[in-house]
């Protein structure tokens, strides 16, 4: 009995530091940020796999480019400058618990992603859902947003 | 240091001149310390050092120059951190993404306004060459200091307004080590370190890649590579390709930055910057002091410094540069030495519990190198 009574307990906290391992491992799994692309027709240079400076994504130039200055400088509220146009930035919600991922994974805490996010302040559009990133970040090409999935189309591909 | 910044920036006309100087040295005086600061992630000899600093602020130069290639978007030449620092270097990007028509001796970024019919590249792409080339060879201006500021850097552009392709790649890394390009005229200055702040193309390295790689490493350079911004995925070419030395990126604080690509293969990690810390020290902000540009009030580019530096492509040129400096006092020393003098210059970095296999190290400059002369 005594045995029993000790080892639930022992067990507990184990399983808890499990979970704990499980869920903080899995949270970078999570976020996929991804940019938008230009019409397939106006590639320019289509099927050429090409480098990116700093960038992951084997997919191809009409993806736009950007570099991790630029994606800690657009949850920043700075305006990135992409040719002549800026760069967008879809955002949910501050408090949206996928939101505080994204910008946990960045460094940002909750409390400074909500200074930046007053309407005034670089290019952020806010979106209600998840649901609504995919179209957000095509139609305000150029932009940048998050996925859960790696997600790659016409529309959208990975970017880091 | 304080000096010449002055010089530069006061009017031409005596009397204004002296002026600004004298309000400009009385502004400064308070400051002086901080004006005349080593960057954080070189500094040796303060009490508060941060814990990735490499510490090479303690070790002056050896008598040989060492010359690193530094393959990116190209170098902005009149930048004056660079100012003595440069080679005549190349221009590689193919005709297919070559804005200038074809390769040349003009290793310049393209212009400010250049586009790639839709494809839309950030303006900061621009200035990644001269970044990187300051962080290895910067000569202290307004505290752009590089690692080695005896260091003559090789600039080879790979990376144009269009992309860059993998075959120019190639081509960058043999005529960066000496060896034969066709229809390139020989390198004069073959590099004893490559640096490459670049990170994609395939999970796996590709054979032309690696040949290319194994070549010049038997030529005698040091290859070293970014692993890439992908937060947390393995490494991306050319990290991944044998015989290169690939390196992930710390906080001032000696952790593994989320961005950082996580690998077992990954070689060395070293200061690469981050989001700011919460702590009450000179390395809170957390970034790298690079040589760059900013716009000017009447629309134009000037040439600026700037604590701004975030990414793998920054923790790269600090060990391109170690390397530099390592070799001005060894300069018989070669790529396939390194493994038996790794241990001597490296330091323990946390293991991220995402990668039980990693045995991340950082790196630290030893102190049996010679002390830098005060």
């Amino acid at each position: 009995m005594k045995k029993l009574t000790h080892f639930p307990r022992h067990l507990q906290i184990f399983v808890s530091l499990l979970l704990a391992l499980i869920a903080h491992s899995s949270r970078a799994d999570a976020i996929v940020w991804s940019c938008s692309r230009s019409e397939p027709k106006q590639t320019t240079f289509e099927g050429i796999k090409a480098f990116r400076i700093e960038n992951l994504t084997t997919k191809d130039t009409d993806t736009i480019s950007i570099t991790l200055l630029d994606l800690y400088g657009a949850y920043g509220g700075e305006v990135i400058q992409m040719g002549k146009n800026h760069l967008s930035v879809c955002s949910l919600p501050p408090k949206d618990p996928l939101q505080i991922t994204a910008m946990e994974l960045l460094g940002y805490t909750p409390e400074e992603f909500l200074k930046v996010s007053q309407p005034s302040k670089g290019a952020l559009i806010f979106i209600p859902s998840i649901h609504q990133m995919q179209k957000c970040i095509h139609e305000n090409h150029p932009a940048i947003g998050f996925l859960k999935n790696v997600v790659e189309n016409e529309r959208v591909a990975p970017c880091f | 240091m304080v000096q010449t910044h002055l010089i530069f920036y006061a009017p031409q006309k005596g009397a204004l001149r002296l002026l600004c100087q004298l309000l400009a040295a009385a502004l400064l005086s308070t400051h002086e310390a901080y004006a005349d600061a080593l960057p954080w992630y070189l500094e040796a000899d303060k009490q508060d050092v941060a814990p990735a600093s490499i510490h090479s602020a303690a070790v002056t130069p050896g008598t040989t120059p060492i010359t690193v290639a530094v393959i990116d978007s190209g170098v902005l030449a009149e930048h004056p951190a660079l100012k003595g620092a440069l080679l005549p270097g190349y221009d590689m990007v193919g005709a297919q993404r070559n804005l200038r028509g074809d390769r040349s001796t003009n290793f310049a970024p393209d212009a400010r306004d250049a586009t790639c019919g839709q494809k839309l590249v950030s303006s900061s792409f621009r200035t990644h060459g001269t970044e990187v080339a300051s962080l290895i060879a910067g000569n202290g201006y307004d505290n752009a200091w590089g690692v080695n500021p005896k260091a003559k850097v090789l600039p080879v552009r790979i990376f144009s307004t269009c992309g860059m392709s993998p075959d120019d790649m190639v081509d960058a890394i043999r005529w960066s080590a000496g060896l034969p390009v066709r229809g390139v005229p020989t390198n004069p200055y073959p590099a004893k370190v490559i640096n490459i702040s670049i990170a994609g193309g395939a999970t796996q390295c590709r054979s032309d890649l690696q040949r290319a790689i194994h070549t010049a490493i038997q030529a005698g350079a040091f290859v070293v590579a970014a692993a890439g911004n992908n937060f947390q995925r393995p490494l991306a070419e050319p990290a991944n390709c044998e015989g290169v030395i690939s390196v992930g990126a710390l906080s001032a604080e000696n952790k593994i930055e989320n961005y950082s690509a996580l690998d077992p293969r990954t070689t060395i990690y070293t200061a690469g910057g981050g989001p700011n810390l919460t702590v009450n020290h000179q390395w809170a902000k957390n970034k790298l002091r690079v040589a760059t540009t900013e716009s000017s009030f009447g629309g134009g580019e000037q040439f600026t410094v700037a604590d701004k530096g975030i990414g793998t492509s920054f923790a790269a040129p600090l060990v391109s540069g170690f390397l530099s400096l390592w070799l001005s006092y060894r300069p018989n020393v070669g790529p396939q030495d390194w493994v038996s003098y790794v241990d001597s210059f490296v330091r323990e970095v946390p293991r991220l519990e995402k990668c039980v296999d990693c045995n991340p190290r950082g790196l630290v400059v030893p102190e049996n190198i010679v002390r830098r002369s005060k």
